[in-house]
């Protein structure tokens, strides 16, 4: 029979097996769940690094897409540029060229006792406002892209290529905007878009589609106006801001009109 | 004093206690070695793993062929030709062996005595333990038609290529014993606590027991009662020492992991 140092010993033993049997048990569950956790982290991160890439050939192509439309709408708006004078010299509606036209429409709100700027200040400074917001926005997103997808830009492409990537996304995005939309706001951001990356043309023909929509719009005709001037049409230009002004008041704008006849126009 | 446990102790000393427990391998093994004796053959192998009941089985043939047939039955082996040989004399005849100067005189003055009789049947156990010269002459003594010989061996590789070098064109039937299945381990600890009047202490023994014991024995049944032999030789000491942790009802499985921790069946 034992005796009790035996069975002390014994029970020793046993208290030890016991604890390698729990760990034994315990720790196949442990990997696993490390294992799945590892496997669910790495998952997620593959399913983004997915989502992100299929995003970015979505957005190339539609960018690609959206290029060639905008190549035949820019033609189209081209085209109409060339009859829009033609249309607009029995227009009522004020065009920025069309200084000879006045708008006739918006006469009584220009000789009203409050007058057409005291009367569109504050939609003037809530659209700037707005327009201030958007342009956050997309500088925002616009970051937030390059944020989550560094490395896809950075290893694929060259960092000027990633650059005029962003910049075709924001002119997509603003037109987009603009056609579902029709909303003003979109139309001048191209303008300005299109005039601080040189492509005067296109500057100004976005400053018609705003103008188009709204003819009171005091950045449309300043848009026009910094536009024909890059492009060598100052005349143009002058006179109309001289047609606008002669009407209407603008503080900007007459300091442009001033800067133009004075031959001021190396900081435009 | 002596404890409950310590009968129920003794009952599984192995080999000391004769009490062969029909299980559905043994009663199969059994039958099936009896038919085998039954036929004219002359060399029979019976074979399986260690603590499998081999021994157990040719005891229950011994024992119920002893009066009806001529049987001899060697639990143990003869590492001596001569002494083999004056044990066999005795047995087969009921007499007092002469000294036998060769194989060859034991093997005329046997023949003569048996003259017409039915062959001898001779239980050879342990046979792998016996010398390569023996066990040869053995076979040379089966070709005579006088004898016939139940070898038994261990399944092991030696024991296989002792079958095969020494018996392979000889034997005539071989059988083998596998271990026990979950459900014999149950039926065996249950017919011999039943067979020695212990049925009340059955219910120390729950599934979970008898899954411990099949885990840590594999269903050999000399190991089976070397660990029950050893579970209540523990029980025996908290039974003097510390008597209110045992319960009658129902046995912590802790005690069976001690008894394989104490056999080393449980490494710590």
């Amino acid at each position: 029979m034992f005796n009790t140092e035996e069975i002390f010993e014994l029970e020793k033993k046993w208290i030890r097996y016991k604890i390698k049997q729990n760990i034994m048990i315990t720790a196949p569950i442990l990997i696993l769940i490390l294992a799945l956790s590892f496997f669910a982290k790495n998952s997620i991160l593959y399913f983004n690094k997915t989502t992100q890439k299929a995003l970015s050939n979505e957005i190339n192509t539609t960018t690609i897409v959206k290029k060639v439309e905008k190549v035949e709408k820019v033609e189209k708006v081209e085209k109409t540029v060339v009859v829009f004078p033609k249309i607009n010299q029995n227009s009522v509606n004020l065009k920025p060229y069309d200084f000879k036209l006045m708008p006739s429409k918006h006469k009584n709100d220009l000789f009203s006792s409050s007058g057409f700027l005291i009367l569109n200040l504050p939609f003037q400074e809530k659209k700037d406002t707005f327009i201030a917001q958007n342009q956050n926005k997309i500088t925002q997103s616009t970051i937030s892209i390059e944020k989550n997808d560094p490395k896809t830009i950075i290893k694929k492409k060259s960092p000027s290529i990633s650059l005029e990537m962003q910049e075709m996304d924001t002119i997509n995005y603003l037109k987009n905007r603009y056609y579902s939309t029709s909303n003003i706001v979109f139309a001048l951001m191209l303008a300005e878009k299109f005039y601080s990356e040189k492509k005067y043309k296109s500057a100004l023909t976005w400053a018609l589609t705003a103008n188009d929509t709204d003819a009171q719009s005091i950045q449309s005709w300043y848009w026009f106006a910094k536009a024909k001037v890059k492009l060598n049409q100052k005349e143009d230009a002058i006179k109309a801001l001289k047609a606008y002004l002669s009407n209407n008041s603008s503080k900007r704008l007459s300091i442009l009109l001033q800067k133009i006849e004075l031959g001021d126009t190396d900081d435009l | 004093m002596n404890s409950n446990y310590t009968q129920i102790k003794n009952i599984f000393v192995d080999g000391e206690v004769f009490d062969y427990v029909n299980l559905d391998k043994s009663a199969v093994a059994y039958e099936k070695l009896v038919q085998t004796l039954n036929k004219p053959l002359k060399l029979i192998l019976f074979f399986g793993k260690p603590g499998t009941g081999k021994t157990f089985i040719l005891q229950k043939i011994y024992n119920d062929y002893r009066y009806k047939k001529d049987i001899v039955f060697f639990p143990r082996p003869f590492f001596d030709e001569t002494q083999f040989l004056t044990a066999l004399y005795q047995n087969m005849f009921n007499e007092k062996s002469p000294k036998f100067s060769s194989y060859n005189e034991f093997l005329t003055l046997a023949s003569n005595k048996l003259n017409d009789k039915e062959s001898v049947t001779v239980l050879i156990d342990e046979a792998q333990l016996y010398p390569e010269e023996l066990i040869e002459k053995i076979r040379l003594m089966s070709d005579s038609r006088k004898f016939k010989f139940l070898f038994t061996v261990h399944k092991t590789e030696k024991e296989d290529i002792l079958a095969k070098d020494y018996f392979k064109t000889r034997i005539w039937e071989t059988i083998e014993l596998h271990n026990s299945s979950p459900n014999e381990v149950r039926a065996y600890i249950e017919k011999k606590m039943l067979f020695h009047n212990k049925f009340e202490y059955l219910s120390l023994f729950k599934d979970s027991h008898y899954k411990i014991l099949m885990k840590t024995t594999k269903g050999n049944l000399r190991t089976i009662n070397k660990l029950m032999y050893k579970l209540f030789e523990i029980l025996e000491y908290y039974d003097k020492n510390k008597p209110s942790t045992l319960r009658r009802e129902s046995l912590k499985p802790k005690y069976l992991e001690m008894a394989a921790i104490n056999l080393g069946m449980i490494s710590v």
